[in-house]
């Protein structure tokens, strides 16, 4: 008994100490360690989120449809960030970390939950760099619940890594994939519901883009942010069913292109 | 390392830094919840109520369009916001307080001592901190799609909340009936104010048109010049006449006696005649100058009643308008009286801390391993 729970104890220990170390490795090699290194991480979708922040309030006032402007991009912004970044970091993941994978420890999949552990947090500290001082400044409203906010952003990050598990299994095993995964992915950026409130939509529409799961992660997360004063609509078990769905999918294709790689 | 040496603890943390902000950043605060929520924390009683702001409107189309805008109800969206302001300021907490000591509603004797109201070191007991305490006790949020105001009134015990919602409900319901009377009145001053003006200028009118006939002399000057020109072409009838028979006479016999008189008669005629076409036609005092004047004061006083009539017929829509165009409160559900406290949501709370301090401590960590690693510390 005792033995069980020490050697589980040790095999948890080196998988957190390799990850750990990926995780690090990932942000230096990404950054390096010249001017500020690693805070690009944060910085990157920051930009991206106060320039559009910037264009949106100059075309739309601060109201669009009811809803402020601002907060809106921000949280739209922050949550395409993951989406995105997440599948297009881990399209190459295999490639890119090939020449990790002669230190025994290291496994294929540690880098992918290393990436993701990255994107997700570096995003959501980014968010919060936005927020702070917007907030302080008094220019959005305090965030209304954080457990949904938080749940819905968990949810969502768990998601887009199951997604970009997928993703980066099927690239590793087509060529022609990973060609078109890309279009792919722009195409289907309306069903993220990054830009747009679902209650905008006439009741048909509301009905097809409530099947995206993207959509009940993005309602989710804003409805936490802006509290019953915007009216969403979103169904956690859906989306939690879906993010078990793809996770269980995208473990089973990484673990196939695992040992494809191991044999080669 | 060039940190200074302060004991064995600043050491061991900086090497066990992971642990260390695991144990500060999500472990701490998580504990802390769950002691607060799980024990301290006391019970709070919700009342609820639900309204809609609404405001029946003469719409401005004619015709069909009219027919079909007319029985409209709408939402008054503006309107909704100005209670739900109400609700939320110091003018509504002073009127709830003239009933209601809210003071005691909030810290009542066994309430927990972070959530009552005057608790910490630094509260003082004034209005403003009451209010700041108020805006965290009453909620007002209004639905964007369907309109509705919800209004939320927390307490310690349920009778109060029900009270306090009452009393807002109470108070809401006067604002409005407040701010009817008072876009009534304005509209009706503005009204009354027009007509007042028009019927001054059309008694005016009266006047100036009386005092140009004092001044010419005339009751009906129109009248006056017509029996002016018969009695002059009278005249010029008389005057044919005679020159006629005048003439006959000088052929006929040119010795008559009467000649010489018909003579005189027709020199007086002629110069009756010339004196009458002066008074009406000649310059200075002559009649037709009086009826152009005249009929210019005339034409001001038409105008001067049409103008009256107009602002008799808005001051009449005006009272119609003000009668029809008001804002109500249409109330959906009255404020309960709550038999469970639902406040704290003690298992969400935990759960939310638990989760915020979880991603404060990933974010953190993620941030000291980076720093540590670009100052290679590690």
């Amino acid at each position: 008994m005792s033995a069980g729970t020490t050697f589980l104890q040790d095999r948890f220990e080196r998988k957190a100490r390799t990850i750990n170390a990926l995780l690090i490795r990932e942000l230096m090699a990404r950054f390096g360690h010249r001017n500020i290194g690693f805070l690009w991480q944060v910085l990157e979708p920051l930009l991206l989120t106060l320039g559009v922040m910037i264009s949106w309030s100059t075309v739309y006032g601060e109201r669009n449809h009811g809803v402020r402007v601002i907060p809106l991009v921000l949280t739209g912004y922050t949550f395409i960030t993951v989406w995105r970044h997440m599948n297009s970091r881990f399209l190459h993941a295999f490639r890119h970390g090939s020449g990790l994978l002669f230190h025994r420890q290291v496994r294929p999949a540690d880098i992918l939950v290393a990436r993701g552990l990255l994107e997700s947090v570096g995003t959501l500290i980014a968010f919060f760099v936005a927020y702070l001082p917007l907030r302080l400044l008094d220019v959005i409203e305090p965030v209304d619940d954080y457990l949904l906010l938080l749940s819905g952003w968990s949810l969502l990050c768990l998601f887009s890594f199951g997604v970009a598990m997928i993703l980066s299994a099927l690239a590793h095993f087509s060529d022609a994939f990973e060609r078109v995964i890309q279009p792919i992915m722009y195409l289907i950026l309306p069903l993220t519901g990054a830009f747009y409130m679902v209650y905008w939509l006439p009741p048909s529409a509301r009905q097809i883009v409530m099947w995206s799961p993207l959509v009940n992660a993005s309602e989710m997360f804003r409805a936490g942010y802006f509290g019953a004063e915007v009216p969403t609509t979103w169904n956690w078990p859906y989306l939690a069913i879906w993010t078990i769905a793809v996770n269980a999918v995208g473990w089973l294709l990484v673990l196939k292109a695992q040992r494809h790689i191991e044999l080669e | 390392m060039a940190l200074p040496r302060r004991g064995g603890l600043f050491q061991w943390m900086s090497r066990h830094y992971a642990l260390t902000v695991f144990v500060a950043v999500f472990i701490f605060p998580t504990l802390l919840a769950s002691i607060y929520f799980g024990l301290v924390a006391s019970d709070c009683y919700v009342s609820e109520t639900q309204f809609v702001v609404r405001s029946a409107q003469k719409s401005s189309a004619e015709g069909a369009a009219a027919y079909l805008q007319d029985i409209g109800i709408n939402r008054a969206n503006d309107d909704a916001y100005a209670v739900q302001d109400y609700i939320i300021s110091r003018d509504a907490m002073h009127a709830i307080s003239a009933t209601i000591d809210l003071r005691k509603v909030w810290s009542p004797a066994g309430a927990d001592f972070i959530s009552r109201y005057g608790a910490g070191p630094f509260n003082n007991d004034n209005d403003e901190m009451l209010y700041r305490h108020y805006k965290s006790r009453v909620k007002v949020e209004k639905n964007l799609e369907t309109g509705i105001t919800t209004v939320r009134v927390t307490a310690y015990r349920a009778s109060d909340a029900h009270a306090v919602a009452m009393k807002i409900v109470q108070l809401s319901e006067a604002k409005v009936n407040a701010m009817n009377n008072r876009a009534r009145a304005d509209r009706l001053a503005a009204a009354r104010r027009e007509a007042a003006s028009a019927a001054l200028q059309l008694s005016q009118a009266n006047v100036a048109l009386t005092r140009y006939r004092d001044s010419a002399g005339l009751v009906l000057p129109e009248a006056t010049a017509e029996a002016d020109v018969r009695q002059k072409s009278m005249l010029e009838a008389e005057r044919t006449r005679i020159d006629a028979e005048l003439a006959g006479m000088v052929a006929r016999a040119p010795g008559n006696p009467a000649i010489p008189a018909l003579r005189r008669r027709l020199g007086a005629l002629n110069r009756e005649i010339a004196a009458q076409s002066a008074k009406l036609t000649g310059n200075g005092d002559a009649l037709s100058g009086k009826v152009s004047g005249y009929e210019q004061q005339l034409v001001e006083r038409e105008l001067t009643e049409k103008l009256y009539e107009a602002a008799i017929k808005q001051l009449d829509t005006a009272i119609d308008e003000a009668n029809r165009q008001q804002i109500f409160i249409e109330q959906i559900t009255d404020p309960n009286l709550p038999d469970t406290p639902v406040e704290p949501r003690r298992l969400r709370y935990m759960f939310t801390v638990a989760l915020l301090s979880f991603w404060a401590f990933l974010s953190i960590y993620l941030l000291l391993s980076g720093g540590r690693e670009h100052l290679n510390m590690s």
